[in-house]
């Protein structure tokens, strides 16, 4: 008797670990109709239809893709400051200008081991959720001799933090094919 | 009787040479267990066709011949004649080189910009040719096909790398090597040797390299001439310039720092090595004036060098000089197309207030 007290509880535990308790985080696909994405992360945006979503709230980001994240992905990070990244010993700091925050992520995408000839084709300001901020939109090459083309608007907010809002995605059919879209998201961008 | 073994030899090593040459383009070390040179080659030439679709080459014919020309001189004559010796540069921040078999050296940018005379590259040239001309990559592979064709229980000795490595025992096929590294697949079965060549091999390299080094009167370093310099220098322009970039734009200031006075002890009068020098300024002292005499004298040297004028404009601008207002003039006047063109008018809004 005690021992099926434990299977069952065993089973139990299980079952609610599944459901959704202490599960992975999954991909979700945007559905008509239902395509806010609330603020647990800190924000909100307008999930454009089909796009799929998933969000990873350890590292404060929310990855969208319409194709598939090799074709195209869209990232939405809230970078507490100073804000440090994966290829570049620059910061971000709380003081910095619109275009000296601007320089330290187009450091960080010149010296990524994965970019071959980064080409900065417009650096522009532009106003995200209210704040002044920045657009940097250009192309960079692969190693597997493949294009993608970029699109990062950027921006400090509340002196604590820095949020980015970019879209990669292959410059042949890819981009074109959704840029449209994550402007849409960008402009609904709200706190 | 000394006379007599002399010639003796110089027969043994007329011979072995001969019979190196003859078997050489069929197959190495050992008819059809050998290891066929032509596929090799062939896989050469398809991997240099891969960096070309890859956008990997950086593009500068002059310093690719001048390398060139150092390989060739360090090569014997009938290695001149049966491999195509030659050198293609590599975009790559990355401190490598390494050889294909059918004679062509992959050198790195961030190699090349570290090199600082002619003594040094031949070192790195005379080292890759040893492996071409020793051919560690046929040898490689059969040793790798002798590991393979081991039980898999059967511990095998491992690689040692590095000076100070100790040898290791490895309990796993060999083949599970070629097939994680992916490359095996791909078909440029050498590559992988390129970069973790046995250190046997390294040193047979090293042993070949010191003593062409010697027979091309490299080891009289010439680091005194002022003018050889000068122009070993200025050959590498380009390639420093491209590795500085790359180290600015990864906040290694240190690296940034050597490779911009390399560039600005070249002696010319140059905007860009100028202005890479006050952007490492801006970036380590945003709030300072430091780096507006570097692009003082960028622009004195070249007084419309939008980069220059862009960097100066933003230097005075974080630190609320009106100067900002005269440098972002003049570059939103002659930079229409430029790349930061909106970002400037939107400063240059300020100025009108």
């Amino acid at each position: 008797m005690r021992l099926r007290n434990i299977s069952l509880m065993a089973v139990a535990v299980g079952i609610a670990l599944f459901a959704g308790c202490g599960g992975p985080a999954s991909w979700q696909i945007a559905q008509p109709g239902h395509n806010k994405f609330p603020g647990r992360l800190g924000f909100s945006v307008d999930i454009p239809e089909n796009w799929m979503t998933f969000a990873d709230q350890p590292s404060r980001t929310l990855l969208l893709s319409r194709h598939s994240m090799l074709m195209d992905l869209v990232q939405i990070t809230r970078y507490p400051l100073p804000a440090s990244f994966g290829y570049t010993n620059r910061t971000i700091n709380a003081h910095m200008k619109t275009y000296e925050v601007a320089e330290v992520v187009i450091g960080n995408l010149r010296a990524s081991s994965g970019t071959i000839d980064v080409a900065i084709e417009e650096l522009a300001p532009y106003i995200i959720g209210g704040r002044e901020g920045f657009r940097i939109f250009g192309r960079y090459g692969m190693e597997n001799g493949l294009f993608r083309r970029f699109l990062i608007y950027g921006f400090i907010h509340d002196g604590k933090y820095y949020t980015e809002l970019s879209l990669y995605a292959l410059e042949d059919y890819y981009f074109n094919a959704v840029v449209g879209d994550f402007t849409a998201l960008v402009d609904s961008f709200r706190f | 009787m000394y006379a007599y073994k002399v010639k003796k030899r110089k027969f043994s090593v007329v011979v072995r040479l001969f019979l190196a040459l003859l078997v050489l383009p069929c197959t190495v070390f050992g008819g059809g267990e050998g290891v066929h040179v032509e596929s090799l080659f062939a896989q050469a030439r398809g991997m240099e066709r891969r960096f070309q679709h890859q956008g990997l080459f950086f593009e500068d014919r002059m310093l690719e011949e001048y390398l060139g020309e150092i390989l060739v001189k360090l090569a014997l004559p009938e290695e001149r004649q049966f491999y195509n010796l030659r050198v293609r540069i590599l975009k790559s921040r990355v401190v490598n080189a390494f050889a294909a078999p059918d004679g062509t050296v992959y050198v790195t940018t961030g190699l090349l910009a570290r090199l600082v005379n002619e003594t040094q590259i031949a070192a790195v040239m005379v080292h890759e040719l040893g492996h071409i001309v020793k051919n560690h990559t046929a040898r490689s592979l059969l040793a790798e096909k002798e590991r393979a064709l081991m039980p898999a229980s059967e511990p095998v000795r491992g690689r040692r790398r590095g000076r100070d490595a100790q040898p290791q025992i490895v309990e796993r096929d060999a083949y599970a090597r070629i097939f994680s590294s992916g490359i095996g697949i791909a078909g440029d079965a050498f590559q992988m040797y390129a970069h973790d060549y046995a250190l046997d091999f390294e040193r047979e390299a090293d042993s070949l390299g010191l003593a062409r080094l010697a027979a091309g009167g490299y080891m009289n370093d010439d680091a005194d001439d002022n003018i050889a310099r000068v122009h070993f220098k200025a050959r590498f322009w380009n390639v420093i310039l491209y590795e500085a970039g790359f180290a600015l734009a990864a906040g290694d200031f240190e690296l940034a720092d050597m490779l911009i006075e390399r560039l600005l002890a070249i002696g010319v009068c140059n905007a860009a090595a100028l202005t890479m020098r006050g952007d490492m300024e801006r970036f380590l002292a945003p709030r300072s004036t430091a780096s507006v005499r570097w692009y003082e004298d960028a622009l004195r040297c070249d007084p419309g060098n939008r980069g220059a004028l862009l960097s100066m404009g933003f230097a005075h601008h974080s630190i609320g000089r009106p100067d900002a207002c005269e440098y972002l003039g003049k570059y939103s006047e002659i930079a229409e197309d430029g790349v930061a063109i909106k970002m400037v008018r939107e400063l240059l809004l300020g100025c009108e207030l």
